[in-house]
């Protein structure tokens, strides 16, 4: 099986992508606009495409022997090739109640943007022919479905990502490390969530899926009003996961508010790459096109 | 600066509910759903920008003045200064007779009249009153005084006589409601003698009227005036009857005479006429078998709207006697044969019989006949009557006649029998109809005896002679345009031997003459400004000759009020009659007042009363209604609203 590099094959408006309201259509859209190929497995074993030469060893099958090198050589060789093995791919989603808020000029929820994503990557996964599952996040695990390659099974995750049950509060990282005791081995982790957890607590998750061998793809979502934070008159702030009010005038704590954010956005950052995870920042009113697709892109190499 | 009701201030209160709200709500509570609070600082709770304080403070502000500013509107402020200026209220009394159309005295005393009215400022009133032919405002007292300025301007002298005194004290009793610190009326007027005639100079308007009497008018030089012409048959044709006044010195004027609008006059007389002098002119004219319309000019004088006068024929005026039939089981018909007898006497009279449709109103109608009062003949009457016909009717006893007059308010009363005859008597020797038959023989009116015979109330009719008990026995009554002679007894023997008396014949032809020349009265007596009954049909109205010749015709019903002289067409159904309308003769005497000036006793001496506190309010209300500022109050208000709106906290998600 011949790999293909992912690109970015079409533009996307986010405006039409909230237009849609499937989610497969948005799923298709999205998958379409990344135009991802599949991916070839780190795995090495005995197939056509050449991967390396090794002794032989007594036990060894001698149909994998390389009589042309032996020949040669006059010594028995190995012949070893790339092994195309499925990849098991377990969505995450954060379905708290933070997830749900999309401010005035946002075409989607955060909620809505990460479902859209979420379901293009199964997309993309099954048309790999690779394993995929999916798992809910709030204050639990709330839904989960193991990685299959079954061909019923990207219904069955675009359905349980179609109606999603909502978390009231947030235990993101109790739910993240549920999520690790039930996924298979070496599984990657899509994850999608506004990370509002405490950045140690997600670093201690990371540490664990990295001795477990998993790898992990961390989508941080955020609404333009969050990063932005452009309010202009002064408001009772409440929080919708606890209920906290807080008055405040925007303009007099805009500025610590962004530095905040900034901060707690590069802190995850650094965690999620220290452990040798890919951690994407997305907008819902930016197309998550280039930032996916470069990822991908960057996963095709690394494979 | 003033207010018209203050009560409305208290409103201005309500600007205190946005600042109790400003302290009680000093910090929004609007919530604002927001995920990412972990990333706020506590220490910035409840602390404001400048530029919010200084927001929630203007807010403030807007919201009360725009509290006070509609409390203010409705209290309908106005500038107290516009009431210090001394405010003028002025009527304009027109004479709109047509004395006015004497050579260049309209445009004089026009002049005159704007000039005395000058310049008028905002606030000021003016109002146009005609005289004729009652006081009827042109335009109303307004304060927009621009349009009663340009009719004056516009107007002409009209064709009718007027009265100043009523127009005068109807113009100030307008004035004396209006609030105004200077009350006038100027008089257009020329003072003409008839103008003020009855005017009772002892009782002055009321106080602080100012009235602006004009000097009076240069006479005429040369001034005569032809009046109403008499059309009467003549021996081969028409014989008309001109009467013409000269209200100056001696002049030689031609009188002309046209026919049915033609250019060409048809006569054309030479009159040397002295001094004052009044004559009527005989002029015999051709015709008479057809309806024709004469216009009598005279060569124009200084003042030419009564040099001409009109006139129309009818055929049916020249004699048509309308008989109806006689009672069935008559001995005779005793009327028939004495007409017939008098068919050699003058005015000669033609016998007709009662038409089965309409009757021509230009006949006269002599009723004896039960039937001639009932049913369709009793509506035909009616409709005859109302267009100016007139009848000589004899008591008959019948049911229909005595429910017909009783409906007309002449109820019978059967005489009650008497051991002698009923005598007629007491004859009313002053009456023209009595005098004329008198006039020969006194003893036509004698010996007038019935064994039976009807009364009727003397209220009810002029009556011209009595029964024996002063019982009406013979009256003259007006029903509706028309004329009535009714006898309360019957032309048969049965009741007496007076059809065969030597005074039946006489009386029956001196009667419809006398009827017939009332007749022609009536219709040359029509006079502009005065209603012509035209009968109760319905149709239209149109002068075909005259001033207004010309004009659309207007619908009628029952009557017109002519405004000017000249020949006028009623025209109802297929069928059209012609009036003559003339001026009125006194009109045409151009002098004026010669007692001096009585009329400055018209304005009072007295001091005008204080102004009362209900003429304040008006003066306000007016100085309100010149200069609404509550307008401007609801619209700052409304600008002030819509600041607000936009600077008020209104968060977004």
């Amino acid at each position: 099986m011949s790999p293909s590099s992912p690109t970015v094959s079409a533009p996307l408006d986010m405006a039409e992508l909230s237009a849609l309201t499937s989610l497969p259509l948005r799923a298709r859209c999205l998958a379409d606009a990344i135009g991802a190929g599949r991916h070839r497995s780190r795995r090495r074993g005995a197939a056509v495409e050449f991967a390396d030469y090794r002794d032989y060893h007594p036990g060894d099958d001698l149909r994998r022997v390389d009589w042309r090198l032996f020949g040669r050589t006059d010594r028995a060789h190995i012949r070893e090739a790339h092994e195309e093995t499925p990849l098991r791919v377990l969505l995450l989603l954060d379905v708290s109640a933070s997830m749900a808020y999309g401010s005035k000029g946002a075409p989607l929820t955060k909620l809505d943007f990460a479902r859209s994503v979420l379901a293009a990557v199964a997309l993309i996964v099954r048309r790999q022919r690779d394993a995929c599952g999916i798992g809910l996040l709030a204050d639990d695990l709330v839904a989960y479905q193991a990685p299959s390659a079954s061909p019923g099974r990207l219904r069955s995750v675009w359905a349980t990502l179609e109606e999603p049950a909502k978390g009231k509060g947030t235990a993101l990282a109790a739910a993240l490390a549920r999520a690790a005791d039930a996924a298979p081995r070496a599984a990657l982790f899509v994850l999608a969530s506004d990370f509002y957890e405490d950045p140690e607590e997600i670093e201690a998750w990371t540490r664990r899926l990295r001795f477990e061998g998993h790898d992990v793809l961390a989508l941080q979502i955020c609404d333009p009003q969050e990063e932005d934070f452009s309010f202009s008159d002064p408001s009772q702030f409440v929080d919708p996961e606890t209920g906290a009010q807080i008055p405040l005038d925007p303009a007099v704590a805009v500025a610590a508010y962004r530095q905040a954010f900034a901060a707690h956005r590069e802190r995850l950052h650094e965690i999620f790459l220290h452990r040798g995870f890919s951690h994407l920042a997305l907008r819902t009113d930016a197309p998550p096109l280039a930032a996916l697709g470069a990822y991908l892109a960057r996963r095709a190499g690394k494979a | 600066m003033g207010v018209l009701f203050p009560t409305f201030l208290a409103g201005a209160a309500a600007a205190a509910l946005p600042v109790v709200l400003h302290l009680l709500r000093r910090w929004p509570r609007r919530p604002v759903v927001f995920p990412s609070l972990r990333f706020l600082s506590a220490s910035s709770r409840r602390i404001e920008s400048l530029w919010q304080k200084l927001k929630r403070w203007l807010v403030l502000l807007l919201r009360c003045a725009a509290f006070a500013l509609v409390a203010v509107a409705f209290a309908r402020p106005f500038r107290s200064g516009q009431l210090v200026r001394q405010s003028r209220a002025v009527v304009v009394v027109v004479d709109n007779s047509f004395s006015l159309q004497a050579a260049g005295r309209w445009d004089l005393l026009r002049a005159w009249a704007v000039a005395r009215v000058g310049k008028l400022e905002p606030g000021d009133r003016l109002g146009v009153l005609l005289m004729a032919p009652l006081p009827a405002w042109l335009v109303p007292v307004t304060t927009q005084t621009d349009r009663p300025l340009a009719e004056l301007k516009a107007l002409g002298p009209g064709w009718l006589t007027a009265k100043a005194e009523p127009a005068l004290r109807l113009a100030a009793e307008t004035l004396e409601g209006l609030p105004a610190d200077r009350r006038e009326i100027v008089l257009l007027g020329d003072h003409q003698r008839l103008s003020w005639t009855g005017a009772d100079f002892t009782r002055p308007l009321p106080p602080g009227i100012q009235v602006d009497f004009p000097d009076p008018p240069a006479e005429p030089a040369r001034q005569a005036a032809l009046g109403a012409p008499a059309l009467r048959p003549g021996a081969d044709g028409l014989v008309a009857s001109v009467p013409v006044r000269n209200f100056t010195g001696p002049q030689k004027r031609i009188l002309r005479v046209y026919r049915d609008g033609a250019a060409q006059p048809l006569r054309e007389e030479n009159l040397e006429l002295g001094r004052n002098e009044a004559r009527t002119v005989v002029i015999n004219l051709p015709g008479g078998e057809h309806p024709a319309r004469f216009r009598f000019s005279l060569d124009p004088d200084d003042l030419a709207a009564d040099d001409t006068a009109y006139a129309v024929w009818r055929p049916g005026a020249d004699g048509t006697l309308l008989l109806d039939p006689a009672p069935a089981g008559a001995e005779a018909d005793f009327v028939r044969i004495a007409l017939e007898s008098a068919a050699g006497l003058k005015p000669s009279l033609k016998l007709a019989p009662v038409p089965a449709g309409e009757w021509p109103s230009e006949s006269i109608a002599i009723l004896r006949n039960d039937a001639s009062f009932g049913g369709g003949s009793g509506l035909r009457l009616n409709a005859y009557l109302a267009s100016g016909g007139a009848a000589l009717v004899f008591a008959t006893g019948g049911p229909a006649q005595r429910e017909w007059l009783k409906a007309h308010g002449l109820p019978l009363t059967p005489l009650a029998s008497r051991p002698g005859d009923w005598e007629v008597r007491d004859w009313a020797l002053a009456d023209p109809l009595v005098a004329e038959l008198g006039q020969r023989r006194i003893g036509v009116l004698l010996g007038w005896t019935f064994s039976r015979g009807w009364s009727f109330p003397a209220d009810a009719a002029e009556p011209l002679a009595h029964w024996t008990d002063q019982a009406a026995a013979i009256g003259e009554a007006r029903i509706g345009g028309g004329r009535l002679v009714l006898c309360g007894f019957a032309p048969e023997r049965s009741g007496g031997d007076w059809p065969v008396m030597p005074a039946f014949v006489p009386f029956l032809h001196q009667t419809a003459a006398y009827l017939f020349r009332s007749r022609q009265d009536a219709l040359a007596s029509d006079q502009a400004g005065r209603p012509v009954t035209l009968g109760a049909e319905s149709g239209k109205w149109r002068a075909v000759d005259g001033p207004e010749a010309g004009h659309a015709p207007l619908d009628a019903d029952g009557s017109a009020v002519p405004m000017a002289p000249g020949v006028y067409q009623f025209t109802h159904g297929g069928e059209s009659r012609f009036f003559a309308i003339n001026l009125s003769p006194d009109e045409s005497d151009p002098a004026s007042w010669s007692g001096g000036t009585p009329w400055k006793g018209l304005v009072s001496t007295r001091p005008p009363p204080p102004p009362k506190a209900s003429r304040e309010k008006l003066a306000a209300a007016d100085a309100e209604q010149q200069a609404p500022l509550w307008w401007w109050a609801i619209a700052a208000a409304g600008l002030l609203i819509l600041t607000e709106m936009a600077l008020a906290n209104r968060t977004s998600r």
